[in-house]
């Protein structure tokens, strides 16, 4: 969980942090966000130190936005380049960083990952879509392409010789699908139930070393996004920490409230 | 024009053809589709021979759910195995097969592209949507993200030829299909921006942009049928 960092999401009107110091990794981030989750966990695999700035995503701070005009996280800032987007950071870290290269090095095999990805996201789409609407129709609808996508998966775990997707260990494209996974055993374990491929693919991943440092519990999950559903967001939920930013000239500072 | 098939395109009812001979690779397309034309640019960039089976996507035929159950083109089928989405293929042709090495191999320069070519494909989103609208209000919303986005890829190309940087590269020809249409059907949102009016005509004259393009006249033809919902497909040359 601390992986997710606990640091307390900043909003609009707060003051900025002084930017990272030299040569260091900092992601701005959102504690519950699956999106964020995915570079995490990339971070965590490959051991790269990195420090982290929250964000309110519901009052996004103006100096967040000159960074991203998309307004979106996970970006990333180092020596004054800022990445953005949870695919294009995750493969730009794990290219540079040293340690377990986690892309799929066979063009063949990385492709029919992709395709599998996509399935699932197809699937996750359906579920997310099932999660914010009240509207029994459209849940219908959403449920049906959830289904479909998720079929998919299944099917291809099903056949898949190895114990992740990428191999016999999690690679970077299990990494991307694990932060959805992670919210729907969470919120609708019985939707896992009904594929059985998935579900033992749920359990492994749930062993990894990665995947546990940057895990929220079940409650606390459902906490965020209960609060979501009704258009409350509350970031801050579970353990919150405090900014100490270091400043350029070594001395501490503590951030601003 | 050649470098997108001419061939018929089979649609329900009409038979599967037999799998390609071994060794070879085919494209499932679509004379005037711009996804598979970035698959064609790229396999035209690197001399890669194939063979291409065109497909009616508004009246596919069953038998091509088998091979893509998303029923999009580009797919591509090789000895038996089968991959789809512009994307996946486009790179796994660019790393598969051996001549130029088309995707940019410094990470954060290819970082940087995949940025920006977000920026543009948000430009095709607005457009496309902006060619359906009627309302005013949505429609000068959709103006103003379009030329917002567009600044975004001016301001990428700054000094640099081609989006890959000398010379045209993944990137690039992930984004000419749009571009290019974009620029013959609205051209007044591409001259607000010299740089990208200026690239236009630059990658005009590269050999896999010229193997692949259609002429104004077909392309423009096609758009008419595609906007009235009744795109035809076997226009210009049909074998």
């Amino acid at each position: 969980m601390a992986a997710m960092s606990n640091l307390r999401h900043l909003k609009r009107g707060e003051v900025g942090p002084p930017p990272p110091a030299q040569d260091v990794l900092r992601v701005y981030g959102m504690k519950f966000c699956p999106y964020v989750q995915r570079l995490k966990l990339v971070l965590t695999a490959k051991g790269i130190e990195h420090e982290t700035v929250n964000i309110n995503l519901a009052k996004k701070p103006k100096w967040f936005l000159a960074k991203n005009p998309r307004g979106k996280v996970p970006v990333i800032e180092k020596n004054g380049e800022i990445l953005y987007e949870s695919d294009i950071t995750s493969e730009y870290v794990d290219e540079v960083y040293p340690g377990r290269r986690l892309r799929t090095s066979d063009p063949f095999r990385r492709a029919k990952e992709m395709i599998a990805l996509g399935d699932f996201t197809e699937g996750m789409s359906g579920i997310y879509g099932f999660i914010q609407t009240s509207n029994n129709q459209k849940q219908n609808t959403h449920l049906i392409q959830a289904r479909k996508g998720f079929a998919k998966f299944d099917k291809i775990m099903q056949t898949n010789a190895h114990r992740y997707l990428c191999g016999n260990q999690p690679g970077m494209t299990d990494y991307m699908i694990w932060p959805h996974l992670e919210r729907i055993g969470a919120t609708r374990p019985e939707i896992l139930a009904l594929y059985p491929a998935i579900q033992v693919y749920f359990g492994r991943m749930g062993e990894d070393d990665a995947v546990k440092a940057c895990r929220h519990s079940d409650g606390l999950h459902r906490q965020f996004i209960d609060g979501y559903k009704r258009r409350n967001w509350v970031y801050d939920l579970g353990t919150v920490e405090e900014y100490r930013f270091v400043s350029s000239t070594g001395g501490k500072l503590k951030s601003k409230m | 024009m050649a470098g997108m098939g001419n061939a018929k395109h089979l649609k329900a009812g009409d038979a599967e053809p037999a799998p390609p001979a071994k060794d070879v690779l085919r494209v499932y397309g679509m004379e005037f589709c711009p996804y598979v034309e970035r698959l064609k640019l790229v396999l035209a960039a690197k001399d890669i021979k194939h063979e291409t089976v065109n497909i009616n996507i508004q009246k596919k035929p069953d038998w091509f759910f088998q091979k893509n159950p998303r029923g999009t083109v580009p797919v591509i089928e090789k000895n038996g195995e089968i991959l789809y989405e512009s994307d996946i293929t486009s790179e796994y042709v660019d790393e598969a097969y051996p001549g130029r090495r088309l995707r940019t191999s410094d990470p954060l320069q290819r970082a940087k592209e995949k940025i920006v070519l977000g920026d543009f494909m948000e430009v095709v989103s607005n457009y496309y949507a902006l060619v359906k609208e009627t309302d005013e209000g949505k429609r000068s919303f959709l103006t103003a993200a379009i030329k917002a986005n567009l600044g975004k890829v001016e301001n990428f190309l700054g000094n640099t030829p081609y989006f890959c940087g000398q010379r045209p590269g993944f990137t690039d020809y992930m984004i000419w299909p749009k571009l290019e249409r974009i620029l013959l059907f609205d051209p007044e949102f591409i001259k607000q921006n010299p740089k990208i009016e200026s690239y236009c005509d630059r990658i005009g004259d590269d050999k896999a942009v010229k193997a692949c393009r259609h002429p104004n006249q077909l392309l423009l033809q096609y758009f008419e049928g595609f906007k009235a919902g009744n795109p035809v497909y076997d226009i210009g040359t049909v074998e």
